[in-house]
């Protein structure tokens, strides 16, 4: 069963207890902001506000590629250490050529959009690598992207030297700072990407081929569904949605790292989870993945409000994965 | 693009039916997650809400430490 056609008979018979079971950690954490909101000064303020448009741009782009691979029962590892390869890449490509110790000397001055090109036709190939050992060779995505992740760091390591890049390019660092009537660029580009996967999801015959494969993938090739074509283009898209998260962290940040990225292949993850993006597959929408970006988002401000520990958040945010993955198993027992 | 359409055959074979039964999948057509959630199959589902229950009670106390441990308590 598709996944739109599963959103419809749940709509049919609104249950509140599911609704509950469904939401619980959404409604957990918008509890756990109130409660912040309500105790600490500063927290319902615009700069806040703005901070948290921030931080979810960028991850939200992330989600979105992932959100494809986990809709078709796959997953990608690598999302993480893609992005920080990226971030390095758009680093190297757009360092302000008076800078002494820049990282390649002899590189031209490399106009801020064509670098974001570059970038992006760089990680499509790993995207494509992905998809072919995964469609090709029928390697679980689990293990063929955790390969490429550890591929990923060591080629990041290798370009970079383990050396941090810094002192980017004005126009670089402005689309960070930057903003159109007060709504900062990387909003814009995060609203732009969630319209286009929107569509992809929704509107488009690619869309529909990955909901099919995520429900039964053998149904889907016997129906005429060209998977092994799905699943390469799926894994390059994310790979282009890393590249894209990974020029916006750069920016963001100012400077980028071997270790720029780490870990995030797992919040995304998370965040499609939290917001009702089956890891069984054949499920999820953007708006999910946006309010599960939002949601994971949320916990962590919330957490630095509180003056939590920074040892102990990763703790809370460990077990608030936990819960989505128990939740989602709960949905796939309840289901069968 | 142009779709290829499946030619009949092909829809008699033993993987259409095996598509078809959700039940009757062959366990190494299932995927890591799946192979996972199979292992929880005779799980009844109160354990599973007693898990999350637990987790979430666990998220509360981890939170509270922190808080404490992030002033200095301990």
């Amino acid at each position: 069963m598709t996944g739109n056609a599963l959103q419809t008979r749940e709509k049919a018979h609104f249950n509140l207890g599911k609704f509950l079971s469904n939401n619980a950690i959404i409604i957990l954490i918008l509890f756990l902001a109130l409660v912040v909101g309500f105790t600490t000064q500063n927290f319902f303020k615009g700069r806040n506000f703005v901070n948290l448009l921030l931080n979810m741009s960028p991850r939200f782009i992330i989600a979105c590629g992932v959100s494809g691979c986990l809709i078709t029962k796959g997953t990608d590892l690598s999302a993480g250490r893609q992005v920080g390869l990226a971030a390095c890449l758009s680093g190297i490509l757009l360092q302000q050529i008076t800078y002494e110790a820049r990282m390649l000397p002899w590189l031209p001055d490399i106009p801020m959009p064509l670098a974001l090109l570059i970038v992006v036709a760089v990680m499509a190939v790993f995207g494509a690598v992905n998809g072919c050992v995964i469609a090709f060779l029928k390697v679980p995505p689990f293990i063929a992207t955790l390969g490429m992740q550890t591929i990923v760091y060591g080629l990041c390591s290798i370009i970079t030297n383990n050396q941090p890049l810094g002192s980017y390019k004005e126009s670089y660092l402005t689309v960070a700072k930057g903003d159109l009537f007060g709504v900062p660029f990387l909003a814009i580009f995060a609203v732009l990407i969630g319209i286009f996967f929107y569509f992809l999801y929704n509107k488009t015959r690619h869309g529909k081929y990955m909901y099919a494969i995520g429900g039964n993938e053998h149904a889907a090739q016997v129906a005429g569904v060209n998977v092994k074509a799905s699943l390469i283009r799926i894994y390059i898209l994310a790979s282009c949605m890393y590249a894209i998260g990974g020029f916006l962290m750069g920016a963001k940040a100012g400077g980028a790292s071997t270790n720029t990225g780490n870990g995030y292949e797992l919040e995304a993850i998370a965040a499609c989870t939290i917001g009702g993006v089956s890891t069984n597959g054949g499920v999820g929408r953007v708006s999910g993945i946006l309010l599960g970006v939002l949601v994971f988002e949320i916990l962590k401000i919330c957490l630095q409000f509180l003056n939590v520990d920074p040892a102990y958040t990763y703790v809370a945010q460990g077990l608030v994965i936990i819960v989505a993955v128990a939740l989602d198993l709960r949905k796939y027992l309840a289901k069968k | 693009m142009k779709e290829k359409r499946p030619d009949s055959s092909r829809l008699r074979t033993e993987e259409t039916e095996e598509g078809l039964g959700e039940d009757r999948k062959d366990p190494a057509s299932l995927n890591a997650f799946e192979h996972l959630y199979e292992h929880f199959r005779g799980v009844p589902l109160k354990y599973i809400d007693l898990f999350i229950g637990i987790c979430v009670a666990a998220l509360v106390v981890v939170v509270a430490l922190g808080i404490l441990k992030g002033r200095g308590v301990f």
